[in-house]
């Protein structure tokens, strides 16, 4: 399994990828009365109902220490971690049906299915390009300035897409041979929703369990992501690259796994 | 223009391995070949219930099978080459469209390889590369970008195809609203005016109109002497006679015979309705006996005679297998025998345009019958009466007075004017009196389908094929079902 063939290929059909995934964001919005407004409208939406049950309700506080922390940062500390764990989510619950929902791609048309997870986790980084913009505004115009490590931002993209790409090439394949994996998929997912330290930091898990949560390869991203762009601090370097290689790892055992079991689908749809 | 993709991908051969891992070298020696296909095999696993499918996947390395293998394809192998046509023909089922998918890329084969080598596009079914929320204009280069060309290739081409499609303003409405015939000329316009190297056409096409049809078999002439390598797929056997140099038959999956376009036709017509069971009569027979009884004595005209022959009875082996027929009224005669040959006697289902078409068929009486009528009637495939005639509308000698036992043998040609296409034709017996059979020509129509007894008819008896005569330049030398004899000139006055 050659990486350099993989980019080759994948880059090969970058025009093809670009024009789905401007589609896809067409698609979603085509004869809406709100049209692309709801890609603001969502993310924003769920973030003042998150604050408002977890800070306002729940009386739920970032840091122990110092519980004069108004709302308003706690909802920004929130969707600074949210937002990577949206893509994740997003392309996780499309994933498994990308391909079964497709079949005239697959037998009708000569189409190179492998883009279509690709196009998935670009449509959902877009919408996270999106969020974060609506995040630095809202640094902005709360905590009056904006860190300048989010030059760091990239990096720490990086793992998410790797994970992101490899896991919908998996359960994508998977999705056409077990239909289960839709379901699964959706009750994996909100668990981890809950698993994964969104709303609250990793250091508020017992310490005793905190290694369960250091497995989850979004942990470290959530974390990275509001170093990042909450805390001005530099990613943890030696964390970050531990992950940025698993879920490489992850990205090409996905490939893999994809590319080897592409044959099969049209026999089953 | 020449224009090629940029993607590296397309633009290289290509070969699928079967799935176990059989792998033969492609024969690529020939630099000419386009496609090549060896020994390709397709089966296909059917389960009884879903998870016998599953169970298979789990417990099948320990040798449990829970499916039944169903043989798509059989062994098939055959080349292509630049600029040329090959056609692929069979029976619904045949395994026609399971060829095309392997060749294209989509299926892979249980067995064997398939190699192609340059840009395939296809047009396997209608629009089904479109997404039917958008443009057509957004579609063509959603379709462009499939291929693998850039928006800048595609703006290059985009005239052309649209100029092609010829749908119009439609161009900027969504798929959805598209009639099927917009539909399919703007499918089929962006696979060929891509300037593939490959074209493969299933049988999408037909849903075009006859302008339409033209259009796209014009085309495809040009990418044939632009070097490009062509398969169609279709039941119009008049096109693939026209455009393939070659055929390919496939029956049930397994490839009956490749090579000579019109060979492979003639075979296909012959499978149509097999020869199958052949009527074990055959005999030269004597239609007669003398009077009894029951029958006027009076043997009047001239156009009842005692006994008689007819000139020639094909052979056992040319008879129809028509149990799969209906008939209707079974109690005075039955049917022992139809068979449908050319002008030499040998059996045939694919008829030219004009070509004269001989009906042989034979009822054995199971009772005592007056004056035997016999008579074809033939249909299109929009079930219209297109022609038919009974024996006595050609004042044929026939026999006044049947016995119980005895046979009757007809010989009826027909010259075939007609549309080229697709016909299935009825034979029945009729009988009438000695006398009314004497006094047909006073008698009104009317008068006449009063008079008629009728005994027995097979319907659909067996069916035939119609295709442009070989010699004619055009396959549409008239309008319409008949094509009736007439002649026409022009003058010209200048003042």
């Amino acid at each position: 399994m050659n990486p350099l063939e993989m980019i080759r290929r994948l880059w090969g059909h970058r025009e093809l990828i670009l024009q789905l995934i401007g589609r896809d964001f067409a698609q979603s919005y085509r004869n809406t009365y709100l049209g692309a407004l709801w890609s603001l409208l969502n993310p924003l939406l769920m973030l003042l109902v998150y604050t408002f049950i977890f800070s306002g309700i729940l009386k739920a506080r970032w840091d122990h220490t110092d519980p004069s922390m108004p709302m308003s940062s706690f909802a920004l500390i929130l969707f600074a971690g949210l937002i990577p764990f949206s893509v994740f989510s997003g392309v996780m619950h499309r994933a498994p049906q990308l391909i079964a929902n497709s079949p005239n791609y697959v037998k009708k048309v000569i189409f190179p299915l492998e883009i279509l997870p690709v196009v998935a986790v670009g449509s959902a980084l877009v919408d996270s390009l999106i969020e974060i913009g609506i995040l630095g505004i809202g640094l902005a115009l709360f905590l009056g300035v904006v860190s300048p490590t989010v030059v760091l931002l990239p990096l720490a993209y990086l793992p998410l897409i790797f994970l992101c790409l490899g896991l919908g090439w998996f359960l994508a394949s998977l999705g056409v041979y077990v239909r289960d994996t839709a379901q699964g998929v959706q009750v994996v997912t909100r668990m981890l929703f809950f698993l994964t330290p969104v709303f609250y930091k990793t250091d508020a898990v017992p310490e005793a369990l905190r290694p369960i949560w250091r497995l989850n390869p979004l942990t470290e991203v959530v974390e990275s992501f509001r170093r990042v762009l909450i805390w001005n601090e530099t990613l943890d370097w030696e964390r970050w690259l531990a992950v940025t290689v698993v879920s490489g790892v992850i990205l090409l055992l996905g490939y893999a796994w994809f590319m080897k079991t592409k044959v099969g689908f049209a026999d089953v749809i | 223009m020449d224009v090629k993709g940029t993607s590296p991908i397309l633009a290289e051969s290509r070969s699928y391995q079967s799935l176990d891992g059989v792998a033969e070298t492609a024969a690529q020696h020939d630099e000419e070949v386009r496609i090549s296909v060896r020994n390709v095999s397709k089966a296909y696993r059917l389960y009884d219930r879903p998870q016998d499918r599953l169970k298979e996947e789990l417990f099948g390395r320990f040798g449990k099978r829970y499916g039944r293998n169903f043989w798509a394809l059989r062994d098939v192998s055959f080349d292509v080459r630049h600029g040329e046509a090959v056609g692929i023909i069979g029976r619904n089922g045949s395994g026609k469209s399971t060829l095309l998918q392997i060749i294209a890329g989509i299926l892979a084969p249980t067995t064997g390889e398939a190699h192609v080598q340059g840009r395939v596009t296809a047009l396997l079914e209608l629009g089904s590369g479109f997404n039917r929320q958008f443009t057509g204009r957004e579609n063509v280069y959603l379709n462009g970008a499939i291929l693998g060309f850039s928006r800048k290739e595609m703006d290059a081409l985009f005239d052309e195809i649209v100029a092609f499609a010829d749908i119009g303003d439609f161009i900027d409405q969504p798929v959805k609203t598209y009639s099927s015939g917009m539909h399919v000329r703007l499918a089929f316009a962006v696979q060929a005016c891509v300037k593939p190297d490959i074209l493969i056409v299933d049988e999408a096409l037909s849903v075009g109109d006859i302008f339409f049809q033209q259009k796209c078999h014009a085309r495809m002439e040009k990418l044939l002497t632009d070097n490009t390598a062509v398969i169609l797929v279709s039941h119009n056997l008049g096109a693939v006679q026209k455009y393939c140099s070659r055929a390919i038959l496939l029956e049930k999956g397994q490839p009956l015979f490749e090579g000579d376009a019109a060979e492979a036709i003639k075979r296909y017509s012959l499978l149509q309705r097999s020869p199958g069971t052949y009527r074990n009569s055959a005999q030269s027979f004597t239609a007669n006996n003398p009077a009894t009884a029951l029958f006027s004595d009076q043997v009047a005209s001239a156009d009842l005679q005692d006994e008689g022959e007819i000139s020639f009875w094909p052979s056992e082996h040319t008879f129809l297998d028509y149990s799969s027929a209906t008939p209707i009224g079974e109690d005075w005669a039955q049917c022992t025998g139809i068979a449908l040959c050319d002008a030499n006697g040998n059996p045939c289902r694919v008829f030219q345009h004009g070509q004269e078409a001989y009906f042989y068929y034979e009822f054995e009486a199971l009772q005592d019958l007056l004056v035997p009528c016999g008579s074809v009637v033939l249909t299109d495939r929009k079930n219209i009466i297109v022609h038919g005639k009974a024996t006595y509308q050609y004042w044929a000698k026939s026999f006044p007075h049947v016995p119980k036992g005895a046979r009757v043998r007809f010989r009826q040609s027909i010259a075939l004017n007609l549309r080229p296409g697709q016909y299935t034709f009825d034979v029945a017996l009729d009988m009438m009196k000695p006398e009314d059979y004497a006094s047909l020509e006073s008698m009104s129509a009317r008068e006449i389908r009063a008079k008629i007894v009728k005994l027995i008819r097979i319907h659909q008896a067996g069916a035939f094929s119609i295709i442009p005569a070989v010699e004619k330049k055009t396959a549409w030398n008239h309008f319409g079902v008949c094509d009736l004899p007439g002649d026409c000139e022009i003058g010209l006055y200048k003042d």
